[in-house]
């Protein structure tokens, strides 16, 4: 009961501070010198891309629980998996708001930057995490199986990261960071920001409560499956009166010629 | 060799998918024995073979067998059991020898043991190079049972084996069988009614995941 | 563990050798998909040359994919990933056997692949030895990880169709880094001292150490 009561808790502060971001970043907010109105994007695109990337965090960590032996247990897995399905949905989000900004401001829906093209190929790695979870296996199996993928993956984003880093700064200067820096942010624009990443940090821990409900009551489901098989495995195997019969009488099937004879 | 040569599970519970294949079944099986596991499809004679092989984990409870601790000693005991299921573990492309040849290397014993083993199951003729595709199921079966006799297990996991395996084929593995526990191996052996009638042994009836009413009847080897 | 490595690898090999997959099929459709792209990019000389590289390993990448499912199928006939287990052998012995054998059948693969370029595309070729080692630790790389996610997408059902989206974004660095090292290669420049050739190694062996750790948990279930 009291998990509900936080979880809408926590549920109703996320939807208001959302509220107030929009607030502020729409009509409190001064437009900036360079970008104009486009310069908003700032409030939504960096907190959603830092919830991805928090999201997957804490994915790897919950998976590495689950494969260390001492801390192995099955709620590690359905915060691995609430976790990245949110953190894919986020990811979405970041590529979508990171393009919607780069159309007006580089001319360009995408442009092959280091941190664009990590972003990209995280999603694409992380669908297939999800994809990996939707192959019929055992629950302990599927665990196992993801959390080593989930961990693989963890390693991997720094080595594409810093792949995707060399192969473009050889060619050429990473766009981004210098377009970044031109936009100076301060007063109310730093305080609409961090308004922004407490709001959507909030949403996240929301939308990963209620996945997580829905892996724990699946869960429970088949733990009530278990134990309605468990009953009937017990119905199975006690119908006494045949037993006993088994039991008194040797059936022919047991007592062997051989047998008898030995005696 | 450790000591111990006997197996012994208690209140063994073994989950597939969620479904309890195995509930609380407990087994003592001493050293020359050999059991016969009878019941209805769906009883759970597979899953215990497959959890004696160390091809399962436990759910709960706990077991001992040829003196390997489980849950956690499933990887060693693998190596000691041997496990003769309804597939065959062998490759579809390549020859009965070179399936054979496999099995010699990762076993490590000499290959005159392999070439007697595919002697004794008449694989050694014509059907030695012979892709195993192209085999029956009685030939693939005689041909997995030339693998494991070239392994001598201590611990001999039998699924339905007279299954497929012409008369000659039965009456070998029974007198292997024989041989073997009279040498101190256990044989646990899922089987049709008619095959545990057919040989000396406990039978123990499985139904719903465990045992019911097992029957002991003293083996002549035991006794003599 | 390395004779018993070495079992694996030999049995894989002799699988080929008998069935010729790899020769078969999995050769021509490299050669087929060179073909394709010459094609569908119009022959322009020029543009064919410099893509080349790019071109090579997203091919050799693609066609290690069925190499790698073939992989696995042979050992889901007859449940024969089980009796190499039952003959105790530990999964490390598994993983490198079965890389050893991965790796030549690649190897071969990335030959005709690359003459197949050179007579269709007619890049330059400045210096050979680069070519060859980032081949190498390239192939080794793709192999290794192939393998992890080979083991971990096996099943009785829609396990194989999934390789594919698992194996290339996490292979991308590999990919960019060897792609770079066959461009240096083809201006000859800095032979083998190319800087890209020592991002490749790191790579391989950074995936070659995550393979042979993630293997084992991924194939016992």
């Amino acid at each position: 009961m009291t998990s509900t009561l936080l979880r809408k808790a926590v549920g109703v502060t996320s939807l208001l501070l959302v509220a107030a971001t929009v607030v502020m970043g729409l009509f409190v907010t001064p437009p900036d010198v360079v970008q104009g109105n486009l310069a908003r994007l700032l409030y939504v695109h960096p907190p959603v891309a830092w919830v991805a990337y928090l999201a997957y965090g804490v994915t790897s960590i919950a998976s590495g629980l689950y494969l260390w032996r001492p801390t192995r247990s099955l709620k590690w897995d359905r915060i691995a998996v609430a976790s990245a399905e949110v953190g894919v949905v986020f990811t979405g989000l970041t590529l979508v708001t990171g393009s919607i900004w780069g159309r007006p401001a580089w001319g360009v829906w995408w442009t092959w930057d280091a941190r664009l093209t990590t972003t990209a190929i995280l999603f694409v790695l992380y669908l297939g995490y999800l994809a990996l979870r939707r192959i019929p296996l055992s629950p302990e199996v599927r665990a196992k199986r993801s959390a080593v993928a989930a961990l693989i993956a963890f390693i991997d984003v720094p080595i594409v990261h810093e792949s995707v880093v060399w192969w473009r700064t050889l060619h050429q200067g990473a766009t981004v960071a210098t377009l970044g820096a031109n936009t100076k942010v301060h007063g109310i624009m730093a305080w609409t920001l961090l308004l922004g990443f407490i709001a959507f940090t909030m949403v996240y821990i929301w939308m990963a409560m209620v996945r997580y409900r829905v892996e724990t009551m699946s869960a429970e489901l088949e733990a009530t499956q278990f134990e309605a098989w468990e009953a009937e495995r017990l119905a199975e195997s006690t119908t006494g009166d045949e037993a006993i019969g088994r039991l008194l009488d040797p059936s022919p099937g047991v007592q062997s010629d051989q047998g008898v004879a030995r005696r | 060799m450790p000591a111990d040569d006997s197996v012994s599970l208690s209140s063994v519970t073994v989950t597939l998918a969620g479904f309890p294949a195995l509930l609380n079944l407990t087994l003592e099986v001493k050293a020359g024995e050999t059991v016969f596991l009878r019941g209805p499809n769906g009883a759970g004679k597979t899953t215990l073979l497959r959890t004696l092989a160390g091809l399962e984990k436990l759910t709960r409870g706990r077991a001992r067998v040829l003196g390997v601790e489980l849950p956690g000693g499933e990887r060693s005991l693998r190596a000691l059991a041997g496990m003769m299921g309804t597939r065959s573990h062998l490759y579809e492309d390549l020859t009965v020898s070179e399936n054979l040849d496999l099995a010699r290397r990762l076993l490590l014993v000499p290959s005159s043991r392999i070439d007697d083993a595919a002697e004794l199951f008449g694989v050694r003729g014509r059907l030695w190079r012979q892709r195993v595709a192209s085999l029956s199921a009685g030939q693939k079966r005689r041909v997995a049972l030339a693998a494991l006799v070239a392994k001598n297990p201590r611990l001999w996991l039998l699924d339905e084996p007279h299954s497929s395996l012409d008369a000659s084929g039965r009456e070998l593995l029974d007198k292997l069988l024989v041989e073997a526990t009279r040498r101190g191996a256990i044989a646990i052996v899922a089987s049709h009614e008619a095959d545990a009638a057919s040989a000396a042994g406990r039978v123990v009836d499985m139904v719903g995941g465990t045992t019911r009413g097992a029957i002991p009847r003293p083996s002549p080897e035991a006794q003599a | 563990m390395i004779r018993r490595a070495w079992a694996v690898a030999r049995k894989d090999m002799l699988i080929e050798f008998r069935s010729k997959v790899a020769l078969n099929q999995v050769i021509p459709f490299a050669l087929a998909v060179l073909l394709t792209f010459g094609f569908a990019l119009d022959t322009r000389d020029r543009l064919l040359a410099e893509i080349a590289p790019g071109l090579f390993w997203v091919v050799v990448l693609f066609s290690s994919l069925y190499l790698i499912s073939r992989s696995f199928r042979v050992e889901r006939e007859n449940s024969a990933m089980e009796g190499l287990v039952l003959y105790g052998v530990d999964p490390m012995a598994i993983f490198l056997g079965k890389l050893a054998a991965l790796a030549v059948q690649m190897f071969v693969l990335e030959a005709v692949a690359a003459a197949g370029i050179a007579v269709l595309f007619n890049p330059p070729v400045g210096s050979l030895g680069l070519l060859a080692i980032s081949a190498v630790a390239a192939t080794l790389a793709i192999g290794s990880i192939g393998l992890v996610y080979g083991a971990l997408s096996s099943s009785e059902h829609s396990g194989e169709s999934l390789l594919p989206l698992l194996v290339i974004p996490v292979l991308a660095p590999i990919v960019i880094s060897a792609a770079k090292c066959w461009s240096d290669a083809e201006s000859a420049g800095t032979g083998i001292y190319d800087p890209w050739l020592k991002i490749v190694a790191i790579f391989s062996v950074v995936f070659l150490a995550v393979g042979a750790a993630a293997f084992g948990p991924a194939m016992e279930d």
